[in-house]
């Protein structure tokens, strides 16, 4: 099974692209297939999710400022290093399952291009369109094979 | 020649801020300033909404502590509408803040702090992280993120979400907690009883280990100012203000929610975007206050529970002769006792029958146009104050966070790790935690809102007083 967490601010405009993303993924895949999960930011214990019997990869959702390509998608692997505080980065994540958890998984990060990140509930148009990209990016990705970690 | 020292941002706290410390010709230091450098205008984005959207956009104020502004801002609003907010209501929204209590503590503690408490101030700052902790006492950090989990686990079984629920509202909450949601909370208590008693035992050890240095890490006089129950017991949801001064007299008691204004004052620096609240009768020189985790202890008469007193009475010998405990390392101890504290309280909600009541919410509309609502976040006393017109569309919005009312102690705290421990001008990475260090005894949390990947470095430059860049230290 797959987990796909995505997460920014939705009042903080083109940060909320994550969740949004998210959210549209919960209407499309079953539950079996994957389990969605919108969140502010990356907090420790969704390495418990990670760790959890039955994830076998996961995808991260996030917003990114000055991308050239409106969405960019990577593998992303286990780093002790990442950003380390009340928003943790995926990379740490990875390493918490993997370190705490004995559970490797293998990860995916996509990144949404936005261009306005102040008060608002509304995407910018440029951030718009890149979730529509990045949902068949999504889609296509979770119907491939599962990637070994 | 005088130099300015910079450290930006200053991290595992919440938010973006930076400190700068400013040195004379000798390297003796002068002045130095904790800047909160991020700008949020809550306050001028939410006039002109309904007070019934309050709880949902300020719980959105912060990712780590929504659930303080749901209670604040419903009880705002339940002022408001003027009714009597259902028991069952009060006992399920107590619940939830308590749950807040245990996870953001939790966080603070075992995961922010705990890199620099277990692994020592002068440890290799690429080991002194969350990584550093796990290689070091990976049981610690497990049963961190367990405890973490619980907390969140108990706010989404009230509010369907961790973040951001929309389940307090003016008047009530939407819903009540199942019996076998009950059974499950129950069920993790001994693991988490068992979880805090080896913090505190922990932080005991702690306490020895940094004994030559816990006096500089904001041990200095202060006011105290904290909600009491209407017996002077501890209290986080409802309860009057109280403020001590630094010889634990009481100033102010019995305070209602109505006179904060009499005693709050606001002041401001145009460094920075937190305000600098003060105690408005002694002026901002004298009137500097202290709130949170410690100041609760302080101001309180008892904890009211039995496992949580007992630590209190314990607490108390670090102040000595019936003064209240004045340094602000001490926040972390006081934390864990408040998580010890929570956790034997939700066990009494959770055992109380008023739970199977269904009655949660008094209906009415716009009775009052001034909605005043405090309550105690992790952090302090937050303070949420509307005003509405007849249809309940905001006219004014006023919040005063925790962290603003730590401000002026934080950087009173900053200047006193300086002093202790900056010679010259040389930049060392041992002298630089601690400054940071005396930031995070606060859990200072200043709402990052934007969190793309990767903006959290650490920067610290050395200026003169020409503005020339002396030197400049980076880390991740």
């Amino acid at each position: 099974m797959w987990l796909v967490i995505g997460y920014g601010n939705p009042l903080r405009g083109d940060d909320g692209a994550g969740p949004r993303l998210a959210e549209q993924l919960a209407t499309h895949v079953c539950a079996e297939q994957a389990k969605i999960i919108v969140a502010h930011q990356l907090t420790p214990e969704l390495a418990l999710e990670l760790a959890a019997p039955g994830v076998r990869q996961v995808l991260f959702v996030d917003a990114q400022r000055q991308q050239e390509s409106a969405t960019l998608l990577s593998p992303i692997y286990p780093d002790a290093t990442g950003s380390c505080g009340h928003q943790l980065s995926p990379q740490l994540l990875l390493q918490l399952s993997k370190q705490l958890y004995a559970r490797p998984v293998p990860g995916w990060l996509l990144t949404i291009a936005g261009e306005q990140f102040s008060l608002s509930e509304q995407l910018s148009e440029l951030s718009r369109v890149a979730v529509s990209r990045a949902f068949e990016q999504a889609i296509g990705l979770m119907s491939g094979p599962v990637a070994d970690c | 020649m005088s130099k300015t020292i910079t450290i930006e941002p200053v991290t595992r706290i919440e938010g973006h801020a930076k400190i700068s410390i400013m040195l004379d010709d000798s390297g003796r230091v002068v002045d130095s300033r904790f800047h909160v450098t991020e700008f949020r205008g809550f306050e001028k984005f939410c006039v002109g909404r309904s007070f019934w959207e309050m709880p949902g956009i300020t719980a959105r104020i912060c990712g780590i502590c929504p659930v303080s502004h749901l209670m604040a801002s419903s009880k705002a609003g339940d002022m408001i509408l003027g009714v009597r907010t259902p028991a069952p209501a009060v006992a399920l929204r107590r619940l939830m803040n308590y749950a807040q209590l245990v996870q953001s503590h939790a966080l603070s503690f075992f995961l922010l702090s705990g890199p620099d408490l277990i692994l020592g101030m002068d440890a290799d700052p690429l080991q002194r992280n969350m990584a550093g902790l796990i290689a070091a006492n990976p049981d610690l950090a497990r049963a961190g993120i367990r405890m973490r989990a619980f907390g969140q686990q108990l706010i989404r079984m009230l509010g369907d979400r961790s973040v951001h629920p929309s389940w307090a509202v003016p008047g009530g909450v939407r819903k009540s907690l199942g019996s076998d949601q009950r059974d499950q909370v129950l069920k993790q208590l001994p693991e988490m009883h068992a979880t805090i008693n080896i913090a505190l035992d922990l932080m005991k050890d702690i306490h020895d280990s940094f004994s030559t240095e816990i006096d500089a890490y904001g041990e200095f006089p202060s006011l105290f100012m904290g909600l009491v129950g209407e017996d002077g017991g501890l209290e986080h949801y409802d309860g009057k203000l109280r403020v001590i001064d630094a010889e634990g007299k009481i100033l102010e008691d019995g305070a209602a929610p109505e006179d904060y204004q009499r005693l709050i004052a606001e002041g401001e620096q145009k460094w920075s975007y937190l305000k600098f609240p003060y105690y408005r009768p002694l002026g901002p020189e004298q009137g500097m206050y202290r709130v949170g985790p410690l100041a609760r202890l302080n101001v309180c008469d008892f904890a009211g529970t039995p496992k949580a007193d007992r630590e209190l009475r314990q607490f108390r010998h670090y102040g000595g002769q019936g003064k209240p405990v004045s340094g602000s390392f001490y926040y972390h101890h006081a934390r864990l006792i408040e998580i010890l504290h929570a956790l034997e309280r939700i066990e009494e909600i959770l055992g109380d029958d008023i739970l199977i009541d269904h009655h949660i919410r008094s209906q009415a509309g716009v009775n009052q146009n001034i909605g005043i609502g405090i309550s105690e976040a992790p952090r302090g006393t937050l303070f949420h104050h509307y005003r509405v017109d007849d249809n309940g569309i905001l006219e004014d919005v006023n919040l005063i966070i925790a962290t603003g009312q730590n401000n002026l102690a934080m950087n009173r705290t900053v200047r006193q790790l300086a002093e202790r421990f900056i010679r010259g001008d040389k930049l060392d990475q041992g002298l630089l935690n601690r400054v940071e260090h005396g930031i995070r005894v606060y859990d200072p949390c200043l709402s990052c809102s934007t969190h793309e990947a990767g903006r959290m470095p650490l920067q610290v430059q050395l200026f003169s007083a020409r503005g020339e860049l002396l030197d400049e230290v980076k880390r991740c």
